[in-house]
């Protein structure tokens, strides 16, 4: 995260990326593993690059619709990062139109196993993660200097089926929220992300979880999860409110406080003890693409979707 | 206004008005439908405390700054939109998306 705030809040770049360039984001995790065009395609990006033979493929790279590389970097620093946009565009600025041009063909199937949509008719709810210090008698976000200080962003992907589920236990009068959406939200997005790739939870470290609506829609509930060492865990509570409109959330806002404590394998660096961490979850129309991008915990499909296997 | 400018610092009891005074006992309501729409959505969440730790919790502008430029997540339509506005295409490529968590 730190990479978005130094390099592109940087209103050179910004500006030159907004007007120059066709931006896109990718999880390399998915990318360098697809059997598909789109895969071949990043390959053939990659392997002009010094990521070649390297097994991530983690980086900012510059290329033609045509896949002839025209820059590479995987530098933090600003400065760097410009030089690197400037050479590359004087770069295309050199090539003849039919390096440049391609008629870029539909790409076919793409490789179910690396790659995630969401289903039809299901929605989005963008999940705000923060570490938090009580500062003058009250919870805020840490101080500037400190890791793991700013907001993370997940997404947590509901399916029509489940919503309508939703809508209907809210009607009926309320009652414990079903297992595939509430372990959902245990498993895969109670985690700190504010420092990296949390590890998802395993199911027997939910030791103690209760997520119930009632019939006005409030949402309440409290949760222990954590590692059977242990060593890292979350406890906190939930309150909210679920709105369902035709079948339709029209409404998912949780907030989420508790405190947090330890390091998984991509996420050190954790404060000492228990602090306070934050959520808020809240209902998003996916009209961004950056709405769009799958749940981090969906890397294993059927565990996202049925949480308790 | 900010809830940080009405409010008393420090206070964390459920959504109570009260320490306004008698004198502004018409002006607790409008002040209680004033908070209770800066809840952002979170209706259900009437406590003083609640509305400040969300926009704690929530992105700043200035770490949204980046979301000012348009990313795409696909690479074959970035591709397509590449060769149609005859533009270079910048790849952001992170293990975990660059856009998320990370």
């Amino acid at each position: 995260m730190a990479d978005r705030l130094l390099v592109f809040a940087n209103a050179e770049v910004k500006k030159l990326l907004k007007e120059e360039f066709v931006t896109v984001a990718a999880d390399d995790w998915y990318q360098r593993r697809r059997k598909d065009k789109v895969g071949e395609f990043f390959a053939k990006v990659v392997d002009q690059s010094p990521r070649k033979g390297v097994h991530t493929k983690q980086g900012h790279y510059i290329f033609t619709a045509t896949g002839k590389l025209l820059g590479f970097n995987n530098n933090r620093g600003p400065e760097k990062r410009l030089a690197m946009i400037k050479d590359a565009l004087s770069e295309w600025d050199k090539l003849p139109k039919g390096v440049r041009k391609v008629d870029v063909p539909e790409h076919g199937k793409n490789d179910q196993g690396f790659y995630r949509e969401l289903p039809k008719g299901g929605q989005i709810v963008k999940v705000y993660t923060r570490c938090l210090e009580e500062r003058s008698g009250r919870l805020q976000k840490l101080a500037d200097n400190k890791i793991g200080n700013l907001s993370a962003v997940d997404h947590l992907w509901l399916q029509h089926l489940e919503v309508r589920q939703l809508g209907n236990l809210i009607v009926s009068g309320g009652g414990p929220i079903s297992n595939a959406v509430s372990l959902r939200i245990a498993k895969f997005h109670l985690r700190d992300n504010t420092r990296g790739e949390p590890r998802d939870w395993k199911t027997n470290e939910v030791k103690e979880w209760s997520l119930k609506v009632d019939g006005q829609g409030k949402v309440s509930g409290n949760f222990l999860i954590g590692s059977a060492d242990g060593q890292m865990g979350y406890q906190g509570k939930i309150e909210g409110m679920i709105l369902v409109d035709k079948g339709r959330l029209a409404k998912f806002d949780l907030l989420v406080l508790g405190k947090h404590w330890g390091n998984s394998r991509y996420t050190q660096g954790a404060r000492p003890g228990k602090a306070p961490m934050g959520q808020v979850f809240r209902l998003s129309d996916g009209k961004r693409a950056s709405d769009r991008i799958p749940p981090q915990g969906i890397r294993w499909a059927p565990g996202y979707w049925n949480p308790a296997t | 206004m900010s809830l940080e400018r009405v409010l008393p610092s420090g206070k964390q009891s459920e959504f109570d008005i009260s320490w306004l005074g008698g004198c502004l006992r018409d002006y607790k309501l409008e002040m209680q439908n004033l908070f209770q729409t800066m809840l952002i959505g979170l209706a259900v969440l009437t406590s003083q405390a609640d509305v400040v730790v969300v926009n704690e919790i929530t992105p700043s502008k200035a770490e949204s700054a980046w979301l000012e430029i348009d990313w795409e997540t696909d690479l074959w339509e970035a591709r397509k939109e590449a060769a149609r506005t005859d533009k270079p295409i910048y790849l952001w490529e992170m293990d975990g998306h660059p856009l998320g968590c990370v």
